[in-house]
């Protein structure tokens, strides 16, 4: 191996990083933001364990903590750690940058050499920093530097372990996806289906209780002995031997698995992978619209062919779950549907309806857009086209879980009524609402949805104005569903309860409708003379 | 009539003049090959004729309407950028149909002519893969196709032979042969001059913005014969130097 073409390899990717990082502002930004949020969980986990110091001082841990508990703690550490890197390796690390250029001019074992002294520089600050503050906290709670030394070790360690299980197993996983058609195909439904899966074990499902089996099992392997590390100095409970032990592990295991990744890189950069989801395609289930005019026809089928092929491109329409995922985790466990949680519902679908398709029609086409734009087809009838796709799929899904909801909500006719208009109306004014303001702030440059794919999504302006303008509109209609508002704006117009529900979805329409139109016809003459420079 | 009229085309981005007071006419049904070196303004030229980019001044009429009349003129042309514009997503067969449905032509005549051109550029085999796994040849095929499906009155070529293979490129330069017999006009922005030298009617050198150089292929060589025996690639060399344009 030829030293100086790590070193080269080294510094040129860090320096590519850090470029590539200064040059866009919004990216360097967003770390400053993460870092310094993340300051103060950090503030809480170094209080914590200069609380957890002190109460092992005396040499015996505290009543609600165990020595399998610590053990179980470490081998999850471990765990997470090892799956985070899996992923990472997946999705990028497992490609150098300029892969055919640099391995044609180094040597794969020096890359790979390059690339884990990348990987490990980039993460040694993430466990470093924290690590050290985390070690002296603990040790200044616990009166000893030895302990200190010994909790960073751990720290140290579990990371290097978790680190090099996750980047051998990201191998082996890029390996199998470049040989196997069939994985190579299903690897984006496998993804979700995983995604699907983790929200399952998250919303109707005891977080602790699915993981604490994991967690013990993982602390009666050797994993756990790092727990032993950490304590070795102050608690009599921690095993000399076994603390020794994980030191070696540790070493042992980087050792080993480097091998391991060299051996496994050698086999994934040098075979052409296959490509499973680019083969022979059917199209004649998708796009069969009676009774549409053929552009419009046409718009729309494209727009459900790309959504059906790339689904991550439109990743971001589920982003918005995670806020109502603790009410529906509750519906689910407790079976007490909110009766407001219809009407919210309502909104959601109407979001991801307008957003999906018409919140970026112009940057959507990418290098298309020359080409529609020299073809007579009209403003009206792209966005048209645009808001049918979104409409066609959003409003019946839409209806259905409104449906669904109200009825397990219990809620009363008029309530339920109330929730279906809103179903049924706020699509329409959302995909009205999107297609102006998405054509007003559009995005053409594309953007990362996961580590390693990059797809143009709209810009976060054009989320946030579309974000409240059908808040804004849709409001009436939402807050009446509570009824203390029902029955105070009953009062205050001098009518019934469901009087006052008919009205507030009324103002909704009419702001809603009003918007939206507008949005739509704006959205059509902004294409119709749009001009690309 | 010509197919292509400019009057002063002029685009300016800050200061910078891109394409400076262009006038040009090209023939209905003749080729016209449009030369120049890497920024010489060829792309902003096309952008302007096909109503992508609105000029600082001046104007043009393609296929005798106005580049201020977006739709007019599209019905009338078609458009090859430099980069295939093509979805990813989609394959050959899904995406030419998606231009035909854009174009309004009716679903038979549409299926029938996508399948008679992509025989023809030897891609009906490969029709229904996606376009993401295309080689950059089959991207160019498709976008050529794509161009030409419709029929247009005038068409926009940028670079259409780049990336082929000599059989593909062959039939590229056949088509353009066939489509100006048609009475297609064909707008031609290439660096392969051979090509140019092969095909066009009439040749254009567009040099910093400005046109240097325009007329038949053959009188182009004796203008700038010196005595000794001129190709077109003496001719571009001599009329994009920086120091012969000094001294004019």
């Amino acid at each position: 191996m030829n030293r100086g073409n790590v070193s080269l390899l080294t510094r040129t990717e860090i320096l590519r990083r850090y470029r590539s990082v200064r040059a866009d502002g919004r990216k360097f930004g967003v770390y400053i933001l993460v870092g310094v949020f993340f300051l103060i969980p950090l503030a809480v986990i170094l209080a914590g364990l200069y609380a957890f110091g002190g109460s092992v001082a005396g040499g015996s841990l505290p009543e609600f903590v165990s020595m399998d508990g610590v053990r179980g703690g470490a081998g999850a550490i471990v765990l997470v750690v090892a799956v985070l890197n899996t992923i990472r390796t997946v999705q990028t690390a497992a490609t150098p940058s300029n892969a055919d250029g640099v391995l044609i001019m180094a040597g794969h074992s020096e890359v790979v050499a390059s690339l884990l002294i990348v990987e490990t520089l980039f993460g040694a600050w993430l466990v470093l920093v924290p690590g050290t503050l985390g070690a002296i906290a603990f040790g200044v709670g616990a009166g000893s530097v030895v302990a200190a030394v010994s909790f960073l070790a751990a720290i140290i360690c579990t990371a290097a372990l978790g680190s090099a299980i996750g980047i051998s197993l990201g191998f082996v996983v890029r390996n199998a996806l470049a040989r196997s058609e069939t994985l190579s195909r299903y690897r984006t439904l496998a993804g979700i289906a995983l995604f699907l899966a983790y929200m399952y074990v998250v919303v109707a499902t005891d977080f602790e209780s699915a993981f604490d089996p994991v967690v013990s099992v993982l602390g009666q392997t050797p994993l756990g002995w790092f727990g032993d590390l950490a304590l070795a100095p102050v608690s009599g409970e921690a095993d000399l031997a076994l603390a020794g032990g994980a030191i070696l592990l540790a070493v042992a295991g980087v050792a080993v698995l480097s091998v391991a990744v060299d051996r496994l890189a050698g086999l994934l950069w040098y075979v052409e992978a296959v490509e499973g989801s680019t083969g022979e395609t059917d199209s004649s289930g998708i796009g069969g619209i009676a009774g549409l005019p053929r552009p419009i026809a046409r718009i729309v089928r494209r727009s459900w062919l790309r959504a059906w092929r790339s689904p991550l491109r439109l990743f971001f329409v589920v982003y918005p779950l995670f806020f109502v995922i603790a009410p529906i985790s509750d519906a689910v466990r407790t079976g007490v549907v909110p009766a407001y949680l219809p009407a919210t519902i309502a909104l959601y679908g109407a979001w991801a309806t307008g957003s999906a398709f018409t919140l970026n029609p112009l940057g959507e086409e990418g290098d298309v857009l020359p080409v529609t734009l020299t073809t007579p087809v009209s403003g009206r009838t792209f966005i048209a086209g645009c808001c049918l796709a979104g409409v066609l799929i959003g409003l019946p899904a839409s209806l259905v879980a409104v449906l669904v909801a109200g009825v397990f909500a219990g809620n009363s006719i008029p309530l339920l009524a109330g929730s279906v208009a809103l179903a049924l109306v706020l699509p329409l004014f959302a995909v009205g609402m999107a297609a102006g303001i998405g054509v007003t702030f559009p995005r053409f440059e594309e953007v990362n949805v996961t580590r390693n794919r990059e797809a143009v999504v709209p810009s976060l302006f054009a989320f946030a104005v579309y974000s409240i303008a059908l808040t804004v509109a849709a409001a009436p209609g939402l807050v009446v569903q509570f009824e203390g508002v029902r029955e105070g704006l009953a009062d205050l117009i001098g009518t019934t309860p469901a009087g006052a529900l008919a009205a507030a979805i009324g103002t909704t329409v009419v702001l809603g409708g009003g918007v939206a139109v507008l949005g739509f016809v704006h959205a059509a003459r902004t294409f119709d003379s749009y001009y690309v420079g | 009539m010509p197919a292509i009229d400019a009057d002063g085309l002029t685009k300016r981005y800050d200061g910078t003049t891109a394409v400076d007071s262009l006038d040009m006419t090209v023939l209905s049904g003749s080729v016209f090959g449009f030369l120049g070196p890497n920024g010489a303004g060829k792309t902003t030229t096309i952008r302007m004729l096909v109503t992508l980019l609105r000029p600082t001044s001046g104007t043009a009429r393609i296929a005798g309407q106005s580049i201020e009349n977006r739709r007019g003129v599209t019905e009338r042309i078609g458009y090859l950028p430099e980069t295939p514009p093509l979805f990813e997503e989609l394959t050959a067969r899904e995406q030419l149909e998606y231009a035909a449905g854009l174009r309004d032509i009716p679903d038979g005549e549409a299926r029938k002519r996508i399948q008679d051109l992509l025989d023809r550029f030897d891609l009906a085999d490969d029709a229904d893969r996606r376009i993401a796994a295309y080689s950059k040849g089959m991207k160019q095929k498709t976008g050529i196709i794509q161009a030409i499906l419709h029929e247009p009155d005038v068409v926009f070529l940028d670079e259409p032979t780049s990336g082929l293979d000599p059989r593909a490129a062959r039939t590229v330069r056949d088509t353009i042969s066939e489509l100006a017999a048609e009475e297609t006009t064909v707008f031609l922005s290439t660096h392969i001059l051979p090509v140019v030298d092969e095909l066009a009617d009439t040749v254009g050198v567009l040099f910093d913005g400005g046109l240097v150089a325009q007329g038949a292929p053959d009188e182009l060589k004796q203008r700038a014969e010196t005595g000794e025996e001129r190709t077109l690639e003496d001719v571009f060399l001599e009329v994009t130097s920086r120091e012969d344009l000094s001294r004019t």
